[in-house]
């Protein structure tokens, strides 16, 4: 994966931008807001989107116009550490906000979830864990992560599916725990 | 107990009220809550460097056809550290050939986890390398469920009182169908909590005497109002703190 951010940088930033002031002029409904850590993804899905424009969704939700201004802030600051020493993968995301409940778009290795939250916990927990991984651990622990969060998601949309759920999540964390022991 | 009776009452009548998905809705308020719990009694050693081998929650359900059954909520287990396993646990080891024993593990596997409505891509026995004793009780258990009053959970769950067996080897009474394979993994000492949402199950390879202050501090951990009505970290706090000073058996 070649990446040139110093291009990308200036012209996706500006694309968010547009973005960013259309939605919040639709968007009237407001969200708690999303975690910090939002700004440092920014910066990296501005990578992704070079690479991939088609495929990755980056709509991020402002809560407020101060937030806004530090995001923009942030992305300069951002860019450059991310370039040079993060692993190979690129996590991105972006976020949808309806009335009643909640999209979220993580794009991720080229492939793309797409899933409706009913809680902003739930979406804490996701862009929390998804931090977490990309600053300790390989790509392919985030992604049973994800896949755990996802089947989490499954618990929530079918209710009546029960133990058969807590169990593949059992499961999951257990094979994840052997690998990470194994190596 | 009359928690048990009330409980019971209680959601018997949300059963009457609606089906499984009352019922379901408590398994989804768990999540991480629940694991961090588990994850607390086993993998981090209390003040006397003790910790369980393994905790299991069983959950408290509802079949299709209304009736309370426990089942697999979740669970956390670890490998025997230096030293644990006992002189008396290796003589209850199965004594079959390793790689026939292997072998026989992850057929047994396949076999539950195609039982049990899996499909075949997320077969995982596939990929597993080797199944050790503690690993082979520990999924085997997944597959299992209690209908109320049977098994050492369902019998637990019912009677409202706990369990607590310290010589596991010693004990004459199948107390529950896994006992076998508790036994081959070394456990000696084997406990049942009810609380009023399910039974945890805690094991350990060494001979632990009852612990009323365990019992209560588990007890109240792993109740409804624990896992669903506090917030998520003053509840994973307190119980560590509170597992911390109090110490295990081992002062």
């Amino acid at each position: 994966m070649s990446i040139s951010p110093i291009e990308l940088d200036f012209f996706s930033i500006e694309r968010e931008r547009e973005r960013e002031r259309e939605r919040r002029d639709s968007f009237a409904a407001s969200k708690p807001p999303i975690l910090e850590r939002k700004r440092s993804f920014h910066g990296i899905q501005s990578i992704v989107s070079k690479l991939n424009p088609e495929i990755v969704k980056t709509v991020i939700q402002s809560a407020s116009l101060d937030l806004n201004k530090s995001l923009r802030v942030e992305n300069h600051n951002s860019i450059s550490p991310f370039t040079l020493d993060t692993p190979t993968f690129r996590p991105s995301y972006g976020e949808k906000n309806n009335a009643e409940t909640e999209e979220m778009t993580i794009v991720f290795n080229g492939k793309v979830f797409h899933f409706d939250l009913f809680s902003t916990h739930k979406v804490q927990n996701i862009l929390k864990l998804a931090y977490e991984e990309q600053v300790t651990k390989s790509a392919q622990s985030l992604e049973s992560k994800v896949s755990e969060i996802l089947l989490e998601q499954d618990l929530l949309a079918t209710l009546d599916r029960g133990f058969p759920l807590a169990r593949r999540k059992s499961l999951l964390r257990f094979l994840d725990k052997r690998k990470e022991r194994l190596i | 107990m009359a928690a048990a009776v009330l409980g019971t009452k209680a959601f018997d009548f949300l059963i009457s009220r609606s089906v499984s998905s009352e019922c379901s809705l408590m398994s989804v308020g768990n999540g991480e809550n629940l694991q961090n719990k588990l994850s607390d009694l086993v993998e981090h050693p209390n003040a006397a460097n003790f910790s369980w081998n393994y905790a299991i929650f069983w959950q408290l359900s509802c079949s299709k056809s209304g009736d309370l059954v426990l089942g697999w909520g979740d669970g956390c287990c670890r490998e025997p550290s230096e030293g644990e396993e006992s002189a008396i646990s290796f003589i209850f080891k199965p004594r079959l050939g390793n790689e026939t024993q292997q072998r026989m593990r992850k057929r047994v596997l396949q076999m539950l986890h195609s039982l049990f409505g899996g499909i075949d891509e997320d077969n995982y026995a596939i990929v597993l390398d080797k199944v050790t004793d503690t690993e082979i009780f520990f999924l085997a258990s997944m597959y299992f469920s209690f209908p109320k009053g049977e098994g050492g959970p369902g019998k637990c769950y019912e009677s409202g009182k706990h369990i607590w067996i310290s010589d596991v080897f010693k004990s004459s009474f199948d107390f529950y169908v896994r006992s076998f394979l508790a036994k081959s993994a070394g456990m000696q000492t084997v406990v049942f909590i009810p609380t009023d949402v399910g039974v945890v199950e805690l094991g350990s390879m060494r001979f632990i005497p009852e612990n009323s202050e365990l019992l209560q501090l588990v007890g109240s951990s792993f109740s409804s109002f624990s896992l669903l009505g506090m917030p998520k970290k003053s509840a994973a706090v307190t119980a560590v703190t509170d597992k911390k000073n109090g110490d295990g058996p081992y002062v």
